[in-house]
């Protein structure tokens, strides 16, 4: 087996174990903190893939889902905060 | 020889890590904690297996986009960590064993009851 297609299966095992916050979180601050952790393991795994398989094409959508991954958060802790958008 | 060496210490590094977030995360008793867990150990598991693959690979025109995100998560790893402590601080109810809506509504009947 590939080294990274090891490091993606072992690393989806880790999301999995960081999911159980996220869906059975006692509050909302933890399902965020899951979320993050889980995001973060997303794109370690799209730039693994795009390693694999020599698709820089990857390599955007990885960059695009941190970028993504970083407004929402702050925009749902924002929202918690009570403060108001723009 | 040397540089696969480094490569695969910087990239079991960066899973023990982010084991240890996930751990963290799972086992830890306070939202500050698991905080604690995941904003050191999650960005820094990061920043190692992505330090390793970038090794690995070699110097081609992939690894700038891989040292942008590394940089961008280097920076907005800290920044979500204390955002989320603070909308936990200014809520101050986020204990383990009670939920959230139950926290607030008790500590209301409890100034309510100090105002009487």
């Amino acid at each position: 087996m590939n080294l990274y297609s090891a490091i993606s299966i072992i690393l989806i095992f880790i999301a999995i174990l960081a999911s159980y916050r996220l869906f059975l979180g006692p509050t909302i601050y933890d399902r965020l903190v899951s979320l993050n952790v889980v995001g973060v393991i997303v794109t370690i795994i799209l730039i693994l893939i795009s390693l694999e398989t020599d698709l820089g094409l990857y390599l955007d959508i990885a960059l695009s889902f941190v970028l993504l991954d970083f407004v929402g958060t702050i925009a749902l802790v924002k929202y918690l905060e009570g403060g108001e958008f723009i | 020889m040397i540089i696969e060496i480094i490569s695969l210490f910087f990239i079991s590094l960066g899973c023990v890590m982010m084991f240890t977030a996930a751990l963290g995360i799972l086992r830890f008793s306070d939202i500050y904690m698991r905080l604690h867990a995941s904003g050191k150990a999650g960005t820094g598991g990061t920043i190692a297996l992505l330090f390793g693959v970038l090794i690995r690979s070699g110097l081609s025109e992939i690894s700038g986009k891989i040292i942008l995100i590394m940089v961008f998560i280097l920076f907005t790893g800290p920044i979500t960590a204390h955002a989320i402590a603070r909308a936990a601080h200014v809520h101050s109810s986020a204990t383990d064993e009670i939920p959230f809506h139950e926290v607030k509504t008790e500590e209301k009947k409890e100034e309510q009851e100090d105002d009487n």
